[in-house]
């Protein structure tokens, strides 16, 4: 029990940096898929279409790029929550294998 | 399939229990799977770098038009609304998987993967800068000297330009790679297209050159779960523990039998050789990625033992009990029947493919006019789609209202091939023959016939009162 509450104490979250290496390649491989099927189904110039877009978006591959950085922040975030919520959670760093 | 279990001296002093990271270097092998490796690896590489540079009737045969939204493939052109033969095809690529591990176990791992080709080429590049396993060994531990800065400095420089033209040949599959030559000679390369190479570029120095068999044991999502599809009578790699223990060493000459040993003289040749840095003897384990380099190293040492090669082989777990192996067994024919059906209906439906869509937008101004006549009209934009090879001339027409009549710019619409074209078109219908809305059927139909696309719309007239 010792032990524990020393890993416990130490870090919140003990392997920070390995799990930000999955959780950024897990969102990685999400954010390919929803950019495959996003832009399949809408052409970027389209959905700036009536707000007069900005003219760098007039290139498409701007729009295919922009896209997908967005896709991949968002499941980042939706990665990392993930990870910080089960990673948290009260008991969490007790766990001998993870 | 269980994993290894961290060795007690491996544990982090923090009381983690991650190994730290040791750097591997595999060991050269001569041998039959290391010549098909290579030969796996030129074959791939090589269809990759060549693939752009193919002309096919007078454009690049292979090219993802991305900014335009069509994709040439050799005689055939998608468009966006090719969609679902794309996710088709990617399930049956799926398939294809889990049809090839079940059957023969880790193939893609050992010899098709992506990262497993590429880092081949990097460590051969390695290895004609640095040298051998130990000297590698070596010239990391010494201290920096001319020659060590020599030898880094010259693997750095093979590195930096394979993945820069890697990258490069990459963006070449999206902007036609004649023309990024030329933009690449007269510096007058794009923004995006730059970003990209160096992108994929960075992406294939940092996978094949640092993360090597990293990439297999912590980010691979197949290397986690192919051990579903195993059962007794998969393909694996395995070492005989029946024929091999005890180990030991001994001289050569010296009759095992007569020191209580086996075949293995635990020379670890099969551990040195292992890019992903694991014992074969141990069983097997999530962490091999059925390369066979093990294999050729154990085999080159029973040829010298004159011991009978196959200590460490490809087998069954079957056979290794000596039980019969079955290749057709419900797993697999029920993979392969349904991989089977997918390809044929693939192929039916690329073949079948309507040449010609047509997509109908609605005016978004008006719902519909009271014209002359007692007329209805509704005002349409056809965006007419040529798949086809060759131009075709289309004429309008609409069904579904008694005395519908349609108005074009011009009597015959003509598209390119390839093209993509819209034009306005205003379709009318007498008043007293409908009210409110109804759904019409618009079609395009070519004079000789070959070509007729239809494409439902909504025809809107005020409601009767």
């Amino acid at each position: 029990m010792l032990q524990t509450e020393q890993t416990t104490s130490r870090s919140r979250w003990p392997h920070f940096r390995e799990d930000l290496g999955v959780l950024l390649w897990a969102s990685f491989l999400a954010a390919c898929v929803a950019t495959l099927l996003f832009f399949a189904c809408f052409d970027p110039q389209l959905l700036v279409n009536d707000v007069a877009p900005p003219q760098w978006l007039a290139d498409r591959r701007a729009g295919y790029t922009v896209g997908f950085f967005f896709f991949w922040m968002m499941s980042a975030i939706a990665s990392f929550l993930t990870a910080y919520l089960i990673e948290t959670r009260s008991g969490a760093a007790d766990r001998e294998y993870r | 399939m269980n994993a290894a279990r961290p060795q007690p001296s491996a544990v982090n002093h923090d009381g983690g229990l991650y190994i730290a990271h040791q750097k591997v270097y595999p060991r050269e092998v001569e041998g039959r799977f290391n010549r098909l490796r290579v030969a796996a690896t030129i074959a791939l590489l090589g269809l990759f770098y060549a693939m752009p540079w193919l002309q096919w009737e007078g454009r690049q045969a292979v090219l993802f038009d991305l900014p335009a939204r069509k994709f040439y493939i050799f005689g055939l052109t998608f468009f966006p609304q090719d969609f679902f033969l794309l996710s088709w095809l990617l399930i049956i690529a799926a398939l294809s998987l889990f049809f090839f591990t079940a059957l023969a176990g880790r193939l893609w791992c050992g010899y098709a993967c992506p990262q497993t080709v590429w880092t081949e080429i990097f460590v051969w590049m390695e290895r004609w800068t640095e040298g051998k396993r130990q000297q590698r060994m070596r010239l990391d531990q010494s201290g920096w000297s001319l020659n060590k800065v020599a030898r880094k400095t010259a693997k750095q420089l093979l590195w930096v330009s394979f993945a820069l033209y890697t990258g490069y040949t990459f963006v070449g599959y999206f902007t036609p790679v004649r023309t990024l030559t030329e933009s690449a000679f007269t510096a007058t390369l794009g923004g995006w297209e730059l970003f990209w190479i160096l992108f994929y570029g960075f992406a294939t120095y940092g996978n094949a050159g640092y993360m090597r068999e990293q990439v297999c044991k912590y980010m691979c999502p197949y290397a986690r779960f192919q051990g579903a599809m195993f059962d007794r009578n998969t393909l694996v790699i395995s070492y005989d523990t029946k024929r091999g223990d005890p180990r030991g060493s001994r001289a050569r000459g010296v009759d095992p039998k007569s020191k209580g040993l086996g075949d293995c003289i635990d020379c670890k040749l099969c551990v040195q050789a292992c890019p992903t840095g694991i014992d074969i003897r141990q069983g097997l384990q999530m962490e091999c990625i059925a390369c066979a380099a093990c294999i050729d190293a154990c085999d080159s040492v029973m040829d010298k033992m004159n011991y009978p090669r196959g200590l460490v082989r490809y087998t069954t777990q079957n056979a290794m009990d000596d039980k019969p192996t079955r290749v057709a067994r419900p797993r697999t024919v029920i993979y392969g029947s349904v991989l089977l059906a997918l390809i044929v209906g693939f192929g039916i439906a690329v073949a079948n493919r309507h040449l010609v869509e047509v997509d109908v937008l609605r005016d978004r101004n008006a719902l519909y006019r009271p014209i002359e006549g007692g007329l209805i009209e509704n005002v349409y934009t056809l965006r007419f789609i040529n798949k086809d090879t060759r131009e075709h001339e289309l004429r309008i027409t609409a069904e579904g209202i008694d005395g519908l009549s349609v108005d074009t710019d011009r009597e015959l619409q003509r598209v390119g091939a390839g093209e993509v074209v819209s034009a306005a078109v205003r379709i009318r219908a007498p008043g007293h023959a409908i009210s409110g809305g109804r759904d019409i059927q618009i079609v395009a139909r070519s004079d000789d016939g070959a070509i007729e696309a239809r494409s439902k719309a909504r025809f809107i007239a005020p409601a009767a009162r």
